[in-house]
């Protein structure tokens, strides 16, 4: 009832007004999380990390933000720099960056097509990314861009094939798929089990399920070859069932119906302001993407406890509404979550709390993109760009980022196969190699530093830090150990060991 | 607990010979000390704690079961191959001789009934042992084993898949802790059938041009970043990381790249096996389950035989004849049998009616599987079909069944419970499932 009523107010506000309005502020959105966490961590009796340093600010936010770590001049510029205000400033630089555009294409297309991660559909990832991108780009409205998502796929030969249409191949355009993925990907709804049986654990149906999965089917002909709203048979039953709304709103069908009308009127449910989970899910999922663990777990059961009393369910619902009041400005949320004291905490604690109070950082392992992209820029290499053709480098970058897959970065593990390849492979290799490396090779090269110099450089360049006495002592005594032709290598051994450590393979 | 700081003489993966001869001349007290050696010695069959392991050979493509296991002579569906005889009452195909010999070992289902005729999906079902749900990242059957059977301290890890075979069904909710570690054929070709017998461990060895006391150096300074690492400290991300490290540091050692060293068998015993990448990969799951490794898949690739099936079916049966059968002896003369299953099975059978092409295409609804060792009552066979090999007559066996006749052959219940990525419990067989009891 309340809801009905702010959004009444809401729409009275909007959207003649919207234009003239001042943006909302990010930072005063930032300050209510902290108060909420602040009030949670003296309920909880527990002790917040200390807010970390510059150097690590720097990589975590640019590991978040751009997908990569940061190079070692940014990170130089960024140790230099004296403003109080630095790091708001590089949140905001770091998401108008195209670093930030690409990385996000990613974070969606895994989010809406994790199909696309497996060797089935990994064709799709290529033009849904690039259809993302532009979005991201442009900073369309979310509920715009899941709108066109579901509506128009068959858009795919008029700008060449960059479409969402990838969402609907990884569906198999079956109905029934389309059902559990769009209410998963779109409302952090998980209606699978209902597929074939009343869910044991949540509220839904098998007759919700398929009522959904009508929406995307085809209409029925009635009289006189009129079309009608769809029905659905559930499989191995008589049961035939019409598009019905999961919160048991009225579906208004119009007089005419065309073969995408039940999808629209879904669409139009489904990413409308008062939607109980749309923007909720949204926000939900970019938080667990910068701190780690969602406020809602898990991800696809906002319809379960956890959503409506759960620990965080409240703030979730203020961020979710914000979100939808600001147009579902995407990099005004993304802004407000890493302007927090809560994402500057440290992930060093005498003693480890309880995940879900967001009192320290956890660490994460690095999905396999967000790995190969920083090894190029520890090495000083160009990022693969995306825009230049469908090189051997971006095909390089795919199936390392393949076989570096991880799921969920919260919970990342490695095998011994990546371990391995991380220690022997080819790609670990040549980066060990001063010809193929320009950090390396520059730091080799460059006459006016010494040793400890250019370790130094090396730190900076692979971990975003400055070695401490300890570190810079005992590799410095290791290189000047080795005999004077010997010292190009001993550094390819220092920059292999930097890269393989738990440090640099982690967000921390 | 994850140090790398060991003796740096136990880190030098690929020392020469003369090494290992140096080092055992100043005698192995100070490497065995560390407890690296040991592990090794320790997996070896006398140990009373022993797990029992599989080995699945992998019938890649769908093999044609009823010229193989379940023929039909006489019958216009039965084809030109002979039947002969491998137990009492029992009769397979001409062209598995040696099998033949080792016929009261084998059990024979000939009453498996599937839904799945699409080789990518019935791969995935038949793997995994469930039909595909949703979010649901099931895990091969090889990373649930491992995963019963882990052992944090041992060398190798407990799920090794040989000859390639299709990545995207590996650790699934497990993590990639149990995916397989594969040898022989290229991944990112995402194909069976290894390139020659070439059965190597990716990235094994040390790089070209890196020496032995380079790589110890690596390691040194490495293990000096982690210790320093203070974030690192009670995070369970960083020490998977540090532990997949030291697993593979490890892995690279002289004493456990071994078991992976094939030209250290006898040549006799490798040409029993027979030649090619699945012969030799059936002596190399010998010499893993030898060591302790849990599930060992060796694939077979070729039986999608939709054209000149039998000419090809022969030729396949040959080099399964071989090398199943000389498997099967090895085991045995090793004492390993009773504590090692085999399964032979492929996604699903073929039409017994012969197609225009002399050849037979995608039939889950009547075939074969095998299994033999860890107890499974040998010399018979378990199900029939009708007359004309295309229905199940008796009790069908799904997925499920066969899975949980696995599971509970190598002592595991069935009904035990992972949980999964969608917070939902999901048992190691699909609870539909009934062990074959005729088997066990």
């Amino acid at each position: 009832m309340r809801n009905r009523l702010l959004l009444l107010l809401a729409a009275v506000a909007w959207p003649g007004a919207v234009r003239a309005a001042e943006p909302p502020d990010p930072a005063k959105l930032a300050a209510r999380i902290d108060d909420r966490l602040g009030a949670e961590w003296k309920r909880a009796g527990a002790k917040p990390a200390p807010l970390v340093d510059d150097a690590t600010f720097l990589r975590r936010a640019s590991l978040d933000l751009v997908g990569r770590v940061p190079t070692a001049a940014e990170v130089r510029a960024f140790l230099a720099d004296t403003a109080a205000d630095k790091r708001a400033r590089l949140v905001a630089q770091l998401i108008d960056s195209g670093g930030h555009t690409r990385h996000m294409a990613t974070f969606w297309r895994r989010t809406w097509v994790p199909q696309a991660d497996t060797p089935e559909f990994a064709r799709l990832a290529d033009d849904f990314e690039a259809w993302v991108a532009a979005r991201v780009q442009e900073n369309v409205p979310y509920d715009r861009v899941v709108r066109e998502l579901l509506t128009q796929p068959g858009a795919a030969g008029r700008r060449g094939a960059v479409s969402p249409v990838g969402f609907f191949a990884a569906s198999e355009s079956k109905p029934e798929n389309l059902a559990a993925n769009a209410t998963r990907s779109f409302l952090g709804v998980n209606l699978d089990c209902a597929q074939c049986h009343n869910h044991p654990f949540a509220r839904w149906t098998r007759d919700q399920f398929w009522q959904t999965a009508a929406f995307f089917a085809a209409p029925k002909t009635g009289d006189g070859g009129k079309a009608m709203p769809p029905e659905l048979t559930i499989p191995n039953t008589k049961r035939a069932l019409s598009p019905e709304l999961l919160d048991g709103t009225a579906v208004k069908w119009p007089e005419v119906l065309a073969s995408d009308t039940g999808r629209k009127l879904l669409t139009d449910w489904l990413t409308a302001k008062d939607n109980p989970y749309f923007a909720r899910n949204a926000v939900n999922r970019l938080w667990a993407h910068v701190y780690g663990t969602a406020l809602v777990e898990p991800l696809d059961d906002l319809s379960g406890d956890g959503g409506n009393t759960g620990y965080h369910a409240e703030l979730l619902k203020e961020l979710a509404d914000a979100f939808a009041a600001s147009g579902f400005d995407l990099k005004y949320i993304t802004r407000a979550l890493v302007l927090t004291k809560a994402y500057q905490l440290s992930a060093v604690t005498p003693d480890a709390t309880d995940p879900r109070l967001f009192a320290r950082m956890p660490i994460r392992g690095l999905t396999g993109e967000q790995l190969y992209d920083s090894l190029r820029t520890a090495a000083g290499l160009p990022p693969e760009r995306a825009d230049t053709g469908r090189g051997l480098g971006l095909e390089g970058r795919r199936r390392f980022a393949a076989q570096f897959h991880v799921e969920r970065p919260v919970m990342a593990e490695r095998s011994i196969t990546q371990a391995l390849s991380m220690m022997n492979g080819r790609l670990i290799t040549d980066l060990t190699d001063p010809a193929k490396n320009p950090t390396l090779g520059g730091v080799a090269s460059a006459p006016f530093l010494d040793t400890k110099g250019k370790v130094e450089t090396l730190f900076l360049a692979a971990l975003g830090r400055k070695p401490t006495a300890k570190e810079a002592k005992t590799m410095v005594e290791y290189v000047e150990g080795v005999t004077e032709s010997d010292r190009d290598r001993a550094l390819g051994d220092v920059f292999w060991a930097l890269v393989n450590s738990s440090e640099f393979n982690t967000n921390h | 607990m994850f140090s790398l700081r060991v003796p740096r003489s136990a880190l030098r993966a690929g020392m020469s010979r003369r090494d290992v001869l140096r080092l055992s001349a100043v005698g192995a007290a100070g490497v065995s000390q560390s407890g690296w050696l040991g592990a090794l010695a320790a997996g070896a069959k006398d140990d009373p704690k022993r797990h029992k392991s599989v080995i699945l050979l992998w019938m890649n493509g769908g093999p044609a079961t009823i010229d193989l296991w379940d023929l039909k002579p006489g019958h216009e569906n039965g084809g030109p191959f002979k039947e002969i005889e491998a137990a009492p009452g029992v009769k397979i195909s001409e062209h598995l001789p040696n099998l033949a010999k080792h016929g009261k070992e084998l059990g024979i289902v000939r009453s498996m009934a599937t839904r799945e005729g699409d080789h990518q999906r019935a791969r995935v079902v038949s793997l995994t042992g469930y039909t595909p749900q949703g979010a649901i990242q099931f895990p091969a059957l090889g990373a649930l084993v491992a995963h019963e059977f882990d052992d944090p301290r041992a060398d190798l890890p407990g799920f090794v898949s040989v000859g390639g075979r299709a990545n995207d069904i590996g650790g699934g909710f497990l993590g990639p802790r149990f995916a397989p570690l594969v040898v022989g054929g290229d991944r990112d070709r995402l194909g069976f059938g290894a390139p020659a017998a070439d059965l190597k461990v990716p990235d094994l060895e040390r790089p070209a041009g890196v020496s032995t006391e380079s790589h110890a150096k690596r390691l040194d300074l490495l293990s000096g970043l982690e210790a320093d690492f203070a974030p690192g400290k009670g995070h369970p991300v960083a020490e998977t990381m540090k532990a997949a490290t030291d697993r593979a540091v490890r892995l690279m050692r002289p004493e456990a790249a071994a078991a992976f060293r094939l030209e250290d068998e006898k040549p006799a015993a490798r040409e029993a096996y027979g030649r090619g990448t699945f012969a030799q990969g059936c002596l190399l799951a010998r010499r893993l389950v030898e060591r302790g490794v849990a599930f060992v898949e060796v694939s077979l690739d070729g039986w999608d035989t939709h054209n000149n099936n039998f000419e090809r079916v022969k030729g396949l049966s040959g080099t399964l004849d071989t090398a199943f059968a000389a498997l099967l002896a090895d085991l045995k003369d090793r004492g390993l049998l009773d504590s090692t299953l085999v399964v032979c099975q492929g996604e699903f059978g073929r039409t017994p009616k012969i197609n225009g092409q002399t050849g037979r295409d995608h039939w889950p609804a009547s075939w074969s599987a095998v299994l033999a060792g860890a107890g499974i009552k040998g010399g018979q066979a378990v199900g029939k079909t009708s007359a004309d090999g295309t229905q199940v007559e008796s009790d069908p066996t799904r997925t499920a069944d066969l899975v949980a006749t696995v599971m509970k052959a190598i002592g595991l219940d069935p009904m035990k419970q992972n949980m999964s990525n969608v917070s939902r419990p999901i048992r190691l067989a699909d609870p539909a499932g009934k062990p074959i009891k005729e088997l066990l």
